[in-house]
């Protein structure tokens, strides 16, 4: 079995020895089970938070790759496909994704904007500083101003159906506030905009998607490939990725996950975009 | 009311018993009800990653 195989996005298994067949779908590489629990008090911790899918999977069940997407933007999808699946996956229909209204306004914003036309654009926010609740949350506000200046930028061009994801409460918090203020200029903005942390969003998909990786002292939840992965998979037509490489550069070598997701985004966006704020 | 539960419940039984095809949560596949009253010949579960090894217990022992 080849890589892009075993590395697959989605497959079904089937029993022959019971009465009803069964088919399993799902993609090991987005988001595993949600187990509350550590090592201190539970000692078999690691293999709780090992999915019934990756379990199947590894035991050597018979395995059908779907490698099409249709989802996405062919840029979009290109992303997608080197970050976590090696190249696997191919465009349904590239030209028709490309013909979208949605997609033909959200590469003209960019070209206007940010001088790329694109559907993927990599902000840079090399001066953008994280910071913690006493919960030990992860708040950036360098990035709740530049998304809410650029979701209010997109909304005036009538491009909607917008998400904000994020890894932290605090920093879900903190949109919504920031978002919430934008109402007077926007009215029923919370029709077009949606907040909400990744974890909660997986399955979801919209039309465009802000992807905010705020922490810039520690890779924390975004340390694991799936979760990046899942974050990086909800967009259809346009994607914004705000991250500080700099600041990423700084993790431990351990943690490559946010590495080599601005390695991926460096190759698929035409180059990266500095801060505009 | 006892007689009233006795109905609902003979009523779930005959639901499930005629039923072509049933959309349920893992959790709630488990459930004596349904596990006693529907017999699948296909057993399909989306998002399979997030389930855990035990949640498989209750599709394969079926």
């Amino acid at each position: 079995m080849s890589l892009p195989e075993l590395r697959n996005q989605t497959y079904c298994y089937s029993s022959t020895n019971e009465a009803a067949a069964r088919i399993f779908v799902g993609d090991i590489y987005q988001l595993p089970p949600v187990v509350i629990s550590n090592n201190e008090v539970n000692p078999f911790f690691a293999q709780t938070q090992l999915s019934a899918q990756a379990r199947i999977q590894k035991s050597g069940a018979p395995i059908i790759t779907f490698r099409r997407h249709f989802r996405s933007v062919p840029q979009i999808m290109e992303l997608i496909s080197q970050f976590a699946y090696h190249g696997a996956l191919f465009s349904h229909d590239a030209e028709a994704f490309a013909r979208r209204p949605q997609a033909q306004a959200i590469a003209d914003f960019n070209q206007n904007h940010f001088g790329i036309r694109a559907h993927v654009v990599y902000f840079n926010m090399t001066n953008s500083t994280s910071g913690f609740t006493p919960s030990r949350s992860c708040n950036n506000d360098d990035h709740v101003k530049h998304s809410t200046n650029l979701v209010k930028q997109l909304i005036e061009q009538n491009i909607t159906d917008i998400a904000i994801l994020v890894g932290y409460e605090a920093q879900n918090r903190a949109y919504i506030s920031a978002i919430s203020k934008l109402a007077a200029d926007i009215p029923k903005i919370w029709n077009h905009v949606q907040i909400d942390k990744i974890d909660k969003s997986q399955g979801a998909e919209f039309n465009v998607v802000i992807a905010d990786f705020s922490n810039t002292k520690a890779p924390g939840f975004m340390a694991k490939l799936p979760r990046a992965n899942a974050i990086i998979s909800r967009a259809i037509n346009g994607l914004y990725v705000l991250m500080n490489s700099s600041a990423i550069r700084n993790f431990r070598r351990t943690h490559l996950t946010p590495e080599l997701l601005v390695g991926s985004l460096q190759l698929s966006s035409q180059g990266s975009k500095e801060s505009v704020l | 009311m006892l007689q009233f539960k006795t109905s609902i419940n003979n009523l779930i039984e005959l639901t499930l018993e005629s039923a072509t095809v049933i959309t349920t949560t893992m959790a709630t596949a488990a459930t004596p009800k349904l596990y006693i009253n529907f017999s699948p010949i296909l057993i399909a579960c989306d998002e399979f990653a997030r389930a855990k090894e035990p949640d498989l217990l209750l599709l394969i022992d079926k």
